[in-house]
């Protein structure tokens, strides 16, 4: 923040070093949280990349992804007509249906168990679901490394598509499009989205009350890291802790920072596409407390942070799974 | 003053001593070296973090050696500028000195880097059932060294003392390099002249704190709590007077003016309580019947001050409910405005009405848009926090700010006889009003400054160091 004042005021130049600090931040909002006046971070940085974005100041990187974006719908540039490829086989959907399960690109092209293991579940709870082929980039790191603009299109062309689908419920497993699509969507774009939206963790958690769901006996020791997107900035923190605890035999252990403390996985906010190194680096911190916990798997609701967490885990050789919430829910009722 | 710029080549001597990776010069890092808790700021030439007294004494024999100003710093919180370096050269970040070093309860002593923050050394002291009693707003972040080189107090302020009261001995670095312990590993002494109480408080212009010796004090087992609000700042003040003139010494006696009491309660989320002038009374100690007995009186003579609300706290949930108010007055008013300046004044207990209803016109006796002010403080021993909130970027406004502290020091403050400053210290934002306080003793200080420091290297441009009046760059 003193560089920025220090910035706004001429009293520094825009270097090279300066500018990375200023990309080098997941947003993940811990500062927020801790700062005593409640100074708003995350909304500044996003506003301070808006403009150096204007001013042609973005790194190449994130230049790569909105390329990609712009090109074929997602961050990593993969053909847009292989988005529903991680769709099984043996899985037949609907054209139209009351839910729309919104993959997400990590999910659709990255950490597909994510999204294979999601529509599994919704299947096997009997829940009239299907998924769309016109599914895009909710533009989340869009918005989060200074496109703003750009991140408006696409959750305008996003907004569209929901909304002329009539469908009642949007599903979706990752932590960033269910920030994007709750709150960004209507509260910074203006987009009203004419569907409930809900993440995973809230839909299961319904299933497994209703008994749509019943996991089995499962005896792991394990902790939950709370994903940002969905945690510190969504206040979502209790619908995962109890789809876990629904499994008989689960022990839950709390990392030393959680629920709102959080320690961020240090993929999100452009930082993974940036600063890779740097970015897993952050992540190993998270599996060191975990082994510290001595628990036997990492639980997360994100499929970011699961692909994350698992690279650190990899830095450091530490042979630690690290379950995104649907396959350990999937595992669990044996599906 | 005119020192010596730091060249490349003494940046390689000082990398000799602790390291290239605790070493910068790095612009955006200088950069944010620069602040403390004021609108002051300053550029150094390098920051080094030094990890030991060795390390502190090699790079101040160093600075001496060729005329370079050194300003030691702990965790950069402090309100009164004294850790700007204001003549650029070497900033000396403490925070690597972090070690609390031995916790001896048997005899109720601990020993301390400078670097450890204040309350991570109580969490550790709250395993054995003591504590180091001065309580800051800045607590979580400010280290000891920093809370030595002011004097902080804190809320509890009135019972326990400042940080003063709770220091046995110091080791310091004198500006020369060499190393000094500065008084006796025992709760009693009289053995030496008193440089331990003549280096507390010096914010850093004779010496650099590497280490401090504490004496302990046992956690109280009882507290009793409760809240008044009146309608009236005159009210509040009297309520005060007429507790401390009885001989009662609570725990605490924090107070908030109306602003200060909307904004706190709005930002802690109390609601239901009626506009009012907080005052919250706080007695503790080790024997509940002792306590409640003390307690009742101090609420007795309270209420005969008639306040419009009170509420006693039913557990400890209750009370620090009540006291996040008063705890949450600095980040609440901050957010009012972009500048936010918390100045700090005390006067006798019996002037406290005065000068309190006198601060409360500050604002309106400028009458400039956009500059407001909170009142807060520990008023049992008569130490006002007057917060203005403006925006510095407003000429109008930060001339406001300007002329209100003349107003406060120099109209207020002053005439009442009191003190320009009760734990925040002189730095640079409260020297121009030392002589009016003082008169001619400052000058004193600038022969033993003299004395200790002839080059005038350590943390030059501060009030406590002279010489007068102050010439900065």
């Amino acid at each position: 923040m003193l560089l920025l004042r220090g910035l706004l005021y001429d009293a520094i130049e825009l270097t090279d070093t300066i500018k990375n600090r200023l990309y080098f931040c997941s947003i993940c909002g811990i500062c927020k949280e801790k700062c005593p006046p409640g100074v708003d971070t995350p909304t500044i940085f996003r506003e301070i990349r808006e403009n150096l974005v204007e001013h042609g100041e973005v790194m190449e990187n994130h230049k790569q992804v909105l390329t990609n974006i712009q090109q074929a719908n997602n961050p990593f540039g993969e053909p847009h007509e292989n988005r529903l490829a991680w769709i099984p086989p043996d899985i037949e959907l609907p054209e139209t249906a009351e839910t729309l399960y919104f993959a997400g690109c990590m999910s659709s092209y990255r950490t597909k168990e994510t999204a294979i293991n999601t529509v599994k579940l919704l299947k096997a709870s009997g829940i009239d679901f299907t998924v769309s082929k016109d599914e895009i980039c909710c533009g989340s790191v869009l918005f989060n490394t200074g496109f703003t603009g750009m991140a408006k299109e696409f959750a305008t062309t996003v907004a569209d598509l929901i909304n002329s689908n009539g469908v009642k419920n949007i599903v979706t497993s990752c932590a960033g499009c269910y920030r994007m699509l709750k709150m960004e969507y209507p509260e910074t774009f203006g987009l009203k989205l004419n569907a409930e939206i809900y993440h995973t963790s809230q839909l299961l958690e319904k299933l497994i009350n209703e008994g749509r769901l019943t996991p089995n006996q499962m005896n792991m020791r394990v902790a939950y890291h709370d994903p940002c997107h969905l945690g510190r900035h969504m206040n979502e923190y209790d619908a995962p802790r109890r789809v876990i605890l629904s499994i008989p035999g689960i022990e839950l252990v709390e990392f030393p920072e959680s629920r709102e403390l959080t320690h961020c996985c240090g993929a999100g906010g452009g930082v993974r596409s940036a600063f890779r190194d740097y970015s897993v680096e952050i992540a190993a911190e998270r599996v060191k407390q975990a082994n510290e916990l001595g628990v036997d798997a990492i639980v997360t609701a994100c499929p970011f942070c699961a692909l994350n967490l698992r690279d650190g885990a990899d830095l450091i050789k530490q042979n630690i799974p690290v379950f995104d919430l649907p396959e350990l829910i999937v595992k669990a009722c044996g599906l | 003053m005119s020192y010596n710029k730091v060249t490349d080549r003494l940046i390689k001597e000082l990398e000799h001593i602790v390291g290239s990776e605790n070493l910068t010069t790095k612009p955006e890092e200088l950069y944010c070296y620069s602040f403390d808790g004021t609108i002051q700021h300053h550029i150094p030439e390098v920051v080094v973090r030094p990890k030991d007294t060795s390390q502190v004494s090699e790079i101040v024999k160093l600075a001496n050696r060729e005329k370079i100003p050194i300003t030691p710093r702990g965790s950069g919180t402090g309100l009164s500028g004294a850790t700007i370096p204001t003549f650029g050269g070497i900033v000396m970040d403490t925070t690597r000195m972090n070690q609390i070093l031995d916790i001896d309860i048997e005899n109720m002593i601990a020993i301390v880097e400078a670097g450890v923050i204040c309350d991570g050394l109580n969490a550790e002291l709250a395993k054995y059932g003591y504590c180091f009693p001065p309580d800051p707003g800045s607590s979580s972040i400010c280290t000891i060294g920093g809370m030595v080189g002011t004097n902080a107090g804190g809320n509890k302020a009135l019972k326990y003392g400042v940080t003063k009261d709770h220091v046995l001995w110091l080791e310091v670095v004198l500006p020369s390099g060499e190393i000094i312990k500065t008084g006796s590993h025992v709760l009693k002494s009289s053995s030496a002249l008193d440089i331990t109480r003549l280096m507390i408080g010096s914010e850093g212009v004779l010496g650099i704190v590497t280490k401090v010796g504490i004496k302990l004090t046992p956690l109280p087992k009882y507290t009793s709590t409760e809240l008044f609000l009146f309608d009236a700042v005159a009210a509040a003040a009297k309520a005060v007077v007429k507790v401390r003139v009885a001989g009662i010494v609570p725990t605490m006696l924090e107070f908030m003016d109306l602003p200060t009491t909307e904004a706190t309660f709005e930002y802690a989320g109390l609601e239901g309580y009626p506009e009012g002038y907080y005052l919250l009374l706080e007695c503790d100690g080790f024997h509940q019947e002792a306590v409640e007995s003390e307690f009742t009186k101090a609420v007795e003579f309270s209420m005969t001050e008639k306040p419009i609300y009170y509420e006693k706290a039913e557990d400890l949930k209750h009370r620090d409910k009540l006291l996040s108010a008063r705890k949450s007055a600095l980040p609440a008013l901050s957010r009012l405005r972009p500048t936010t300046c918390i100045e700090d004044c005390t006067v006798l207990v019996t002037k406290l009405p005065e000068a309190a209803m006198k601060i409360e016109e500050i604002p309106s006796q400028l009458g400039v848009e956009g500059f407001g002010l909170g009142n807060f403080g520990h008023v049992g021993d008569g130490n006002m926090h007057p917060t203005f909130f403006f925006d510095e970027r407003v000429d109008s406004q930060r001339e406001a700010f300007y002329k209100a502290l003349d107003i406060l020091y120099k109209d207020i403050v002053i005439p009442l006889g009191g003190s320009i400053t009760g734990e925040h210290g002189l730095g640079i934002v409260k020297t121009p009003y030392i002589g009016h306080e003082l008169g001619s003793t400052v000058k004193i200080w600038y022969d033993i400054k003299k004395l200790l420091d002839p080059n005038l290297i350590l943390n030059p441009g501060k009030g406590k160091g002279g010489p007068y009046p102050l010439v900065c760059e």
